[in-house]
């Protein structure tokens, strides 16, 4: 079998890291001779120049833009670099890509991503219906459309709370001054609706998995994080087997019938030790790295599920006990090369990228 | 049904952690003997043995310490049956 040709966006780390910079690791220890395009959003996502990092980088135009952007774009990739199979790593466009999974087809690009409906079931706004009929706890939620109405369900739920966009950040707020301020924050950054939380009191657990399509798994790996950034980010976390947690996430899957790579957040209530479901992300998180590195690669496994005629064998357990420490290093950039990505990039990009000046530009990076 | 005490790993420097939770404990000095102790079923009468055997204590002494480490093991939640 030929060296598979993978696409991989999200390649982002730092602060806020992207999955896709640790799914390229993992992809190389399982298929060294593979060749990996790198679709990026900004020339400043560092795994762009990290080494062992992608063989070619494409910029790509923000979801935003609309799926026949961002297949335009793809086509004309595809032209100057084949590649066969496509891991999307952002909420963002994967909310795009799963309305354009015939298309892709057609081009003869294989992901492993949701139908639509399936992928608005678990969405931040749906969760307490979709919780509801699975029998597992969350937060008490509000939705709220602007900052008025977040004020009045902060009222209701009482403080401190949580504060969500759609997509991306949330924001744990003491009073309706820090309400109003994140609201107003949440709403012009993502958009509506605003999703409003009871705080939970507890620690914090993350599954993440692949789901074969018929509602099951061919893996999973649950994870405790033990150290947050400012951001609620994990800095560093310790795999645990607990029976309860696997069995709810079960469950979960089951319902869904998930296809591809899911990462599952829960916080185990401190006071009665039961598991609050959070949120489900329809995709890799990431510390996708870390299980690779302790026997279960699970960005390797869904490679397999696309390129082979059956489905892959499980991986194994992740065995408790063995914990990852977020660790930054700089990498180094080169201006030509900087210069380069942008000068072929600006035909197809014009317009787009105007923003993107000189390598210490703060450009608007997708989480 | 087991307890989360019977299912820690506890390694011989001390370290014990508990793979359902992800807590992981630091136990000093006659802890690591008495939680193994705890793990194999032995009582709180076995417990008290062992340290009057082990060390040089007085009985009233040994269970007031006894009784404290194992007031701790409660507060902690370790000692609580679980599913």
């Amino acid at each position: 079998m030929n060296a598979p040709r993978i696409a991989v966006s999200g390649l982002h780390r730092g602060e806020n890291p992207q999955p896709g910079a640790g799914i390229v690791r993992s992809l190389r220890r399982r298929f060294p001779d593979a060749f990996i395009v790198g679709l990026s959003y900004d020339v400043m996502e560092s795994g762009i120049y990290v080494e062992g990092g992608p063989d070619e980088v494409h910029l790509m135009p923000f979801p935003t833009a609309g799926g026949a952007a961002l297949l335009d774009r793809l086509d004309a990739i595809r032209k100057r670099t084949p590649f066969d199979f496509f891991i999307p790593t952002l909420d963002a466009e994967i909310e795009v890509f799963v309305s354009l999974t015939e298309q892709l087809e057609q081009r003869g690009i294989k992901t492993c991503l949701p139908s639509v409906d399936v992928l608005k079931r678990r969405a931040k706004q749906n969760l307490p219906a979709f919780a509801d009929k699975c029998g597992v706890r969350i937060p008490e939620t509000r939705l709220a459309s602007d900052v008025v109405n977040a004020c009045r369900a902060g009222d209701e739920l009482g403080y401190p709370l949580v504060v969500k966009g759609p997509y991306y950040e949330a924001k744990i707020v003491h009073n309706v001054a820090q309400l109003s301020a994140a609201a107003t924050h949440l709403l012009s950054e993502w958009g509506s609706p605003l999703i409003l939380q009871r705080f939970v009191s507890g620690s914090e657990f993350n599954v993440l998995g692949v789901g074969d399509g018929t509602g099951n798994w061919l893996g999973h790996c649950c994870l405790r994080k033990t150290q947050l950034s400012d951001k609620g980010k994990g800095l560093s976390g310790i795999t645990v087997t607990d029976p309860r947690l696997s069995e709810l996430c079960a469950g979960l899957i089951r319902e869904l019938k998930w296809p591809g790579p899911f990462e599952i957040e829960l916080i185990r209530e401190e006071l009665i030790g039961d598991y609050v479901l959070v949120e489900i992300n329809p995709r890799f998180p990431a510390w996708v790295d870390f299980p690779s590195m302790i026997g279960a690669n699970f960005a390797a496994l869904l490679v397999d599920m696309l390129r082979l005629d059956h489905l892959p064998a499980s991986l194994p357990a992740c065995a408790p006990g063995s914990f990852y420490i977020r660790h930054q290093i700089e990498v180094v950039g080169d201006i030509n090369r900087y210069a380069d990505l942008l000068k072929s990039e600006s035909g197809a990009l014009a317009g787009l990228i105007d923003d993107v000046t000189t390598p210490a530009s703060t450009t608007k990076v997708l989480p | 049904m087991t307890t989360a005490l019977e299912n820690l790993l506890l390694n011989d420097r001390g370290i014990a952690f508990d793979p359902a939770s992800g807590e992981t404990y630091r136990l000093v000095g006659p802890a690591v003997q008495l939680v193994r102790l705890l793990q194999k079923g032995a009582d709180d009468d076995a417990l008290l043995q062992y340290l009057l055997n082990e060390y040089d204590v007085d009985e009233s002494t040994a269970r007031r310490d006894l009784d404290v480490f194992l007031g701790t093991l409660e507060e902690m939640k370790l000692r609580g049956t679980i599913s």
